[in-house]
């Protein structure tokens, strides 16, 4: 049960944020009825593998986001009024789809999939690390900045290990960028935090052209931090400090990325663009990702997955 | 009501006991349905009055688990539930050498 109050404490959040925009008192009471489901989810008898009990608690929660989204509608819209399309027309889930995670759990929270659906798993942890950090540092909005510590926070990745190949120390970067990006008066609570414009939005749109430019179809860690450098904030200004130029952090990117290609491949699997295809695709194999993907990210906490050996291939 | 294979599958699971009040999950695992499709049913059953929920009403708490919400059928929910899955099975049957022989008790 090593994986329990994290995941719980993950799909609190999640159902929290679900709800927060449901009309009049019914967010609260929504929040109470989903999140007391958890327990039973993460001590069900009959999954025996923490891990998937994880994946199961995680699920459910990303599944309350569109149960909110119906709750919303039906509200706006009383079945006495003419109606609309039924928004509920779900396709018929794949059998044991209730496994299955909503392609970005993380990530869906404060922006639409239409990005996010490109980022990596590691990429997408990094803006939810983004944000924790503005929140810890007491800003209301996500600065190019606190991308960078999000990168760092994660601790992974192609990005981190570029910076890690140039000689620099994380801890390092990671209080030079603090201290010049200084401590806000704290970010209003209840209120998402969101990238700032133009600064935020310009760092984020830049991963973009970074990733197509090395003709990747998908958005890592180190397209967000090839896109630092088109911003002249604490963050680029720490790196530059630091001895790590634009050439110097492109070059080394190209080499960690070379070094991870051949066999094996790399470790950081990109999720591109497969997440429709995804439910025609075989279960196992999906689940056997989604198994791996939540392992990393409970790993990435200090948190030991257990089960290892049944799941790993 | 339109009876989508979800929605078949949340009566089947509650026309199974009628008696018991069932939470989400339970729901959940019994229809195989994820939690974003199976609360938006829940919602339109209730506002039809054909599902009522209820908190678990739990004063002790021993192991911290919050309370509950529980849903049952209502008396009306069980008649139109049964009414429909009977229907959505009579227009399944196909229509071939079976149809030929006639229901039970309409022989002459």
């Amino acid at each position: 049960m090593t994986g329990r109050p994290y995941t719980q404490r993950l799909a609190e959040r999640l159902i929290h944020r679900a709800c927060r925009r449901l009309p009049g008192g019914t967010g609260d009471e929504r929040y109470r009825e989903w999140a007391a489901e958890l327990p039973a989810i993460l001590r069900d008898p009959g999954v025996r593998l923490p891990l998937l009990r994880s994946a199961r608690a995680l699920s459910y929660a990303a599944g309350t986001y569109r149960s909110a989204r119906y709750l919303r509608r039906a509200a706006a819209h009383p079945p006495s009024s003419p109606r609309r399309k039924a928004p509920t027309r779900a396709p018929l889930p794949a059998p044991g789809s209730v496994l299955g995670l909503h392609p970005s759990p993380v990530a869906g929270i404060w922006a639409g999939r239409r990005l996010l659906a490109r980022f990596t798993d590691r990429a997408a942890a990094s803006i939810f690390f983004a944000q924790e950090e503005a929140r810890r540092l007491g800003h209301d909005h996500i600065d190019p900045e606190h991308i960078l510590l999000g990168l760092i926070h994660g601790g992974q990745g192609v990005a981190v290990e570029s910076l890690t190949r140039l000689g620099i120390d994380l801890d390092t970067l990671r209080q030079q960028v603090e201290e010049s990006a200084g401590h806000g008066p704290g970010a209003p609570a209840g209120r998402p935090i969101r990238p700032s414009r133009p600064r935020g939005i310009k760092v984020l749109d830049s991963a973009l052209p970074e990733a197509l430019g090395r003709g990747h179809n998908y958005i890592g860690t180190e397209h967000l931090l090839l896109a630092q450098f088109h911003d002249d904030g604490p963050a680029a200004q720490a790196l530059a400090r630091l001895g790590a130029s634009e050439g110097e952090v492109r070059a080394a990117i190209t080499a960690v990325l070379a070094e991870r290609r051949p066999p094996g491949g790399g470790t950081e699997t990109p999720r591109r663009v497969r997440v429709r295809k995804d439910a025609t695709g075989d279960e196992a194999e999906r689940l056997r990702r989604e198994a791996a993907r939540l392992r990393e990210l409970l790993r990435r906490h200090g948190i030991d997955p257990g089960g290892r050996g049944q799941l790993d291939t | 009501m339109k009876l989508t294979a979800p929605m078949e599958r949340v009566l089947r699971v509650f026309l199974a006991d009628v008696s018991a009040r069932r939470y989400g999950y339970d729901l959940m695992k019994a229809a195989r349905l994820p939690s974003g499709t199976l609360y938006p049913l829940l919602a339109r059953l209730h506002d039809q009055g054909l599902v009522a929920s209820e908190w678990e009403n739990r004063p002790g708490d021993p192991d911290g688990r919050p309370p509950r919400k529980y849903y049952q059928l209502t008396a009306e929910g069980v008649r139109v539930a049964r009414l429909e899955l009977a229907q959505a099975a009579r227009a399944a049957r196909p229509a071939g050498p079976r149809s030929a022989r006639p229901a039970p008790g309409t022989a002459r």
